[in-house]
């Protein structure tokens, strides 16, 4: 066999070794470029789960809200009576008291008249023998 | 035409459970039903007359007499006979039905209209009347139906199917409901589950519902009707006893696939029965010298900590179906899962964890039997400790996340044998389990956030997204040497990312009865 032909064999046993230690290479990166698929749509998959769940929470959150709303209006609502029927009775107490107040002058001035001062002495007799019938 | 036929067999039975039993049909809130009643030659002076008096007394209830006494199964024929409903309705002489069960039922088929078949959840009564032992079953599950004829009661069956299959067959006495619903099912477009208890057994000293033990001829004739389901639906397998009322379906492996086993292993020593082992080599070499399956390679997921010699030893042994990958040693399990995942070549897979070793030889066989049922993504065997105490028998999420079975005795057969047989689950423990590679795959295979076993359940969540869910057989056992699951970080990030999906597990709905069997 000629040094020539030695050589290009030498050449060719080179490049397959390089070849294959090429492809080992790409099969390996290959490799990692899959497991970072695997990763990526695991990671996708696991943030999609979380919106879901945020979602799930946030409807969940909204239905309680929805509720104490609700009880809150009905609580409000129920106040909003409850003073309406105070200020009802603060209104009729107010009335009542204006009346007593204008009875309570109309009676002074009744016990102020002159009339009423004349009735006193003409019945001042029958009072004092009231009395003293009382006592006897 | 009414939509609902109810199917009553009559033969002597109790007055008093009767006239309950007709209470219960008469205050049904939904009316669109009638009563097709079969006098099996009564011997009792009083039932006939009765009869009579309830034709009379509702147009809805018609009767047929016999004349002879024919048994249960020329009865129920002879009552369908005569109905004219869109949908059979099963009922015993002495049971008795939700008020609002037919109600219930009619708002599911309204929802579902091609369904053929319906069941719902049911419970039992004292002759007294006293109610107890709800069973809240799965959705369908046509795993656990081929071991337990778990739907039961109430059974509502489209009329048109069951005329098709021939209505009820003799030869199937005390389990002909069973061997009608199979047959239903073959046909069945869809199968319906109502999550409520509209059915009430009534349990009397002659009657199943007080023990499996009441009526043995029952059990066999199931074993019967589960044996021709099976021959009919073309599957090769050989039905067994498993327990009170319990089947075991040991099918034959219709075809030997190329599987590829992906075994993360590092250098860690356990004690094992009290001997500090090596864990690779202790699974590899169980894994050699157990399993009898031969088609399968092996994807070594070596990590940096497991020395070449070692690792060389462990391959030899394989060679030439092996190969290796090497990850760094801050790879965490499901880190070196994922880089075995994306070496396998083959469409199916096992994920085996070195903490593992079998117990049963023909483990491969035995999970492929099941591998090819729609809508599964895994399937598992039962794990058990070296104490002989069950670790796990699949993964619940009712009411908390937990591995079902954990802590008991292998003897334990569980709540309604569920602990015995072959059945659907929410998920299992990736310990030992043959998955749907390209599936995993594409769902990215398992989370490496997790530190701890939180990614068993963060794939089954992810799997119950897509509609898929596991299969777990204690017809192939695989004991494990490591712990149960924990609390922590992994914990919360679950409940981050599937928090709704906490205590919603359609496969183990009890939440009061599996609270005890919560793992902590």
């Amino acid at each position: 066999m000629s040094d020539n032909a030695l050589n290009d064999a030498d050449r060719r046993e080179a490049a397959i070794s390089r070849l294959a230690h090429e492809l080992r290479r790409a099969l390996e990166q290959r490799a990692l470029f899959e497991l970072e698929v695997l990763n990526s749509r695991d990671h996708a998959i696991a943030q999609a789960a979380q919106i879901g769940e945020l979602r799930h929470r946030l409807v969940k959150q909204a239905a309680i809200l929805e509720t104490r709303r609700s009880e809150f209006s009905i609580h409000r609502e129920n106040h909003l009576a409850h003073i309406a029927r105070l200020e009802s009775a603060l209104a009729d107490a107010s009335r009542t008291a204006a009346l007593a107040e204008s009875l309570r002058r109309e009676l002074a001035a009744t016990r102020g008249s002159t009339t009423w001062r004349i009735g006193r002495l003409v019945m001042l007799p029958a009072r004092l023998l009231k009395r003293l019938l009382r006592r006897g | 035409m009414p939509q609902f036929s109810i199917i009553t067999p009559v033969y002597n039975p109790p007055r008093e459970a009767f006239e309950h039993c007709v209470r219960s049909v008469l205050q049904q809130t939904n009316p669109d039903w009638e009563w097709c009643l079969a006098n099996d030659a009564s011997t009792d002076e009083w039932v006939s007359p009765r009869l009579q008096e309830l034709q009379i007394q509702d147009h809805r209830i018609r009767v047929v007499n016999r004349s002879t006494n024919a048994r249960i199964v020329a009865a129920s024929n002879d009552a369908i006979a005569i109905a004219n409903g869109e949908f059979l309705v099963l009922l015993d002489n002495d049971d008795e039905l939700h008020h609002d069960a037919l109600r219930l039922v009619a708002g599911e088929i309204a929802r579902q209209p091609q369904c053929d078949y319906l069941y719902s959840d049911e419970n039992k009564i004292t002759p007294e009347g006293g109610h107890f032992d709800p069973f809240e079953k799965p959705m369908w599950s046509p795993e656990r139906l081929l071991a337990q004829n778990y739907t039961s009661h109430l059974s509502v069956l489209r009329r048109s199917v069951v005329e098709r299959v021939g209505r009820f067959r003799s030869g199937f006495d005390g389990s002909q409901d069973y061997d009608l619903i199979l047959r239903v099912i073959e046909r069945a477009r869809i199968v319906a589950h109502v999550p409520r208890v509209l059915y009430h057994w009534r349990t009397l000293p002659t009657s199943t519902a007080s023990a499996a033990s009441a009526k043995p001829y029952a059990f066999v004739a199931a074993l019967k009707a589960v044996r021709e389901h099976l021959e009919r639906t073309g599957v090769d397998a050989e039905v067994t006893e498993a327990g009170p009322s319990l089947a075991r379906v040991h099918r034959a492996s219709a075809h030997n696939p190329l599987i590829t086993i992906i075994l993360p292993l590092n250098a860690t020593q356990h004690r094992v029965y009290g001997v500090d082992t090596s864990l690779a080599r202790n699974v590899t070499t169980s894994l050699l010298e157990k399993t009898t399956y031969n088609n399968y390679s092996v994807v070594l997921v070596a990590s940096e900590q497991l020395s070449d010699v070692e690792l060389n030893e462990i391959r030899a042994q394989f060679e030439p179906r092996v190969d290796v990958v090497r990850v760094p040693k801050t790879y965490s399990l499901p880190q070196s899962i994922n880089a075995g995942l994306v070496a396998c070549q083959t469409a199916m897979a096992v994920l085996l964890d070195q903490h593992c070793e079998f117990i049963d030889g023909n483990w491969v066989e035995t999970l492929l039997g099941y591998a090819n049922r729609s809508n599964v993504a895994m399937v598992a065997p039962v794990i058990v400790d070296e104490f002989g105490t069950l670790l796990s028998a699949g993964l619940g999420m009712t009411p908390e996340p937990h591995e079902i079975a954990g802590g008991r005795h292998t003897s334990d057969l569980g709540p309604f044998g569920m602990f015995a047989i072959a059945r659907e689950c929410f998920g299992v423990s990736t310990r030992c389990v043959l998955i749907d590679a390209v599936q995993i795959k594409r769902l990215g295979g398992l989370s490496p956030n997790y530190s701890t076993r939180w990614f068993d359940f963060d794939l089954a969540c992810k799997l119950h997204q897509i509609g898929k869910h596991a299969i777990v057989t204690p017809l192939a056992r695989v004991r494990a040497f490591d712990q149960v699951l924990g609390d922590g970080p992994d914990r919360n990030l679950f409940e981050a990312r599937w928090g709704r999906l906490v205590g919603r597990d359609p496969f183990t709905r009890t939440e009061t009865r599996l609270r005890e069997l919560v793992v902590d």
